[in-house]
């Protein structure tokens, strides 16, 4: 209940700072609207840029909501009670601006119901062979069932809400919390659903990120066309979620005073999870290279080759740094347990991810067969704009959704705290 | 139904709240119980025991509806294009199976959430008469209709298991 207080004069500083960022986004788009998708540096052979790296990007932060949600609760963990609900509040907002993207890069994004099946005149229908449509579909499941999942774990804590409060407030949380009084009929079936959405939300994280991928895989580019990509953009996407649950938790918790509930064992359990994902994202990132160096296939050594040496090759070496060679830091109990070291790690793995995908996208693109169709990608001011300005966006989202809802479970705290029975009474 | 009353015991206790169910259980009474706590624990479900949640057979079918819709989508809008494309069959299952799965678990869950709805009777516009605030919070109560000769056992039981406050109406 303590999130939901009235904030200080700092909140609304820094929602302000985050919609100033949005605006400087929405400015830009409304730029290339205006003027055409020429003034992105898209060009031929790059010809998807950082809005398709911005793309996979925000679908990965996504996945950890799900994982700290779903899968750690098919798994009886405990301690995923009191972070498990900014993490989904997170995967709702990141799926949000993830889905902006594709119909940002579209160019004429008013034109994005072409993507969806519609019956019309012409009797047109989207080529269901199509990884891209594929993406429509899964993202928009991911979106639904995520918000959904959402708020079916809010509805105890919303009737705990409206219970507590007054007037205009008492009427907006007793229409969302949908009259729940926790009579053993309501709690029976909604453990019921809980337990379903949780099963079956597991395959859909993975089936998501596994879709994404196959927007590469798919196609004959080398660097692209891998059957690791699947589980490898997975791992990658868990592991760049959970960096940014960190990265969101410390400063959240210590805002909003919640240090007895949210407490450094949580973020060392957290950390414990970014060393598994991050062994098998360095993992993937050797196999590649194997794969490669094995097959005796020209084209995929020269990609991985131009990839080590070539003109992106800094933001190479960034990204395995980041990735695979930090998060091992985490092995040390003190840097596990630390705040400043958690939240300096986990920020810098975000980095490395978000170079992780730039760099697949564009140099593979840049580097494809023919060497007199080479070429090289710098993203213009105005991508860089909608990309500094989803940043905003998402960060605004966060803060508005943690001051309206409650940002930590009150049912499940309950939960796992001691029964007051007879004996702690007397 | 003149004959019948209703018995409300609230209490702080959540071990004697969970006597008082396994008791009133015992009595023949499990049917007609109805409890309010603001947290689900599994002492509660041991003390009540009742089956599976008919929220299960709307996942079931609400499954097998998103899987037939993946299925007839693509198969139907892709005979009814009938444009070959990248060399593979107009009916080509790898893709069509992603469509169906995803098709499969959106509609399952849409589905299972309108069956926790119909099965918790909700949105329930008017709350029960003897709902309280503080059972959303740290108290609990347990609600039973029964005969008026039954009551004062019936109270006897709520008290006996450290209830706070029993009221018969």
């Amino acid at each position: 209940m303590r999130t939901l207080e009235r904030p200080g004069r700092s909140y609304f500083i820094l929602l302000s700072a985050c919609t100033l960022l949005a605006l400087v986004g929405v400015f830009s788009w409304y730029h290339q609207i205006r003027e055409g998708i020429g003034v992105a540096g898209l060009n031929n052979p790059v010809k998807w840029g950082v809005y398709i790296t911005n793309f996979v990007f925000w679908v990965g932060i996504a996945h950890s909501g799900t994982l700290i949600s779903a899968i750690l609760f098919l798994f009886r963990v405990r301690w995923r009670n009191t972070v498990f609900r900014s993490a989904e509040m997170m995967t709702v907002i990141a799926v949000m601006t993830a889905g902006l993207f594709p119909l940002i890069h579209l160019g004429r994004p008013w034109f994005f119901y072409w993507l969806l099946p519609y019956p019309n005149q012409m009797q047109l229908w989207p080529n269901f062979q199509s990884p891209l449509i594929w993406d429509v579909f899964a993202v928009g499941t991911y979106f639904i069932v995520s918000s959904i999942f959402l708020f079916l774990g809010l509805v105890p804590d919303l009737a705990a809400v409206r219970d507590r409060v007054a007037g205009l407030r008492r009427r907006l949380y007793s229409l969302l919390s949908l009259g729940w009084m926790g009579t053993n009929r309501q709690w029976r079936h909604y453990r019921s659903a809980y337990g379903f959405f949780a099963a079956f939300a597991t395959p859909l994280v993975v089936s998501v990120h596994s879709v994404v991928s196959w927007d590469f895989a798919m196609s004959i580019v080398p660097g692209w066309h891998s059957t690791i990509f699947a589980p490898y953009f997975v791992a990658g996407a868990i592991h760049s979620g959970l960096a940014m649950v960190i990265t969101i938790l410390i400063p959240m918790r210590k805002y909003m005073d919640l240090e007895s509930y949210i407490t450094t064992d949580h973020l060392e359990n957290l950390a414990k999870l970014i060393v598994l994902t991050g062994l098998i994202v360095g993992y993937s990132y050797v196999s590649e290279f194997f794969v490669a160096w094995y097959s005796e296939n020209p084209f995929e050594q020269a990609i991985f080759s131009y990839r080590v040496w070539g003109d992106y090759a800094l933001l190479f070496w960034f990204m395995l740094i980041f990735n695979s060679l930090l998060p091992l830091l985490f092995l040390i109990k003190g840097m596990r347990r630390g705040t400043v070291s958690l939240m300096v790690i986990s920020i810098l793995i975000n980095v490395g991810m978000y170079l992780e995908r730039l760099v697949i996208i564009v140099s593979s693109l840049a580097h494809e067969y023919e060497p007199y169709a080479w070429g090289t990608y710098k993203p213009s001011i105005f991508e860089i704009g909608i990309t500094v300005g989803s940043l905003g966006w998402f960060l605004m989202w966060f803060l508005i959704l943690i001051k309206l809802l409650p940002a930590v479970s009150i049912a499940e705290v309950k939960e796992i705290l001691p029964i007051p029975g007879r004996e702690e009474s007397s | 139904m003149s004959g019948e009353v209703e018995v409300t015991g609230r209490y702080r206790d959540f071990k004697g709240f969970v006597a008082s169910l396994k008791k009133l259980h015992e009595m023949g009474f499990g049917d007609r119980l109805i409890t309010f706590s603001p947290v689900m624990r599994h002492e509660l479900e041991e003390a009540l025991p009742a089956g599976p949640s008919g929220v299960r057979y709307f996942t079931l079918i609400g499954s097998l509806l998103g899987c037939l819709a993946g299925v007839l989508l693509t198969v139907i809008t892709s005979l009814r294009m009938n444009v070959i494309t990248g060399g593979k069959p107009i009916i080509s299952v790898p893709p069509f199976v992603i469509i169906s799965f995803e098709l499969t678990i959106l509609i399952g869950l849409i589905v299972t959430f309108l069956g926790f709805l119909f099965w918790g009777r909700l949105p329930a516009l008017k709350a029960h008469e003897s709902y309280d605030r503080k059972f959303s919070e740290d108290e609990f109560a347990v609600v039973l209709s029964c005969l008026r000769e039954d009551a004062e056992e019936v109270t006897l039981v709520m008290r006996e298991n450290g209830a706070s406050e029993v009221r018969v109406e």
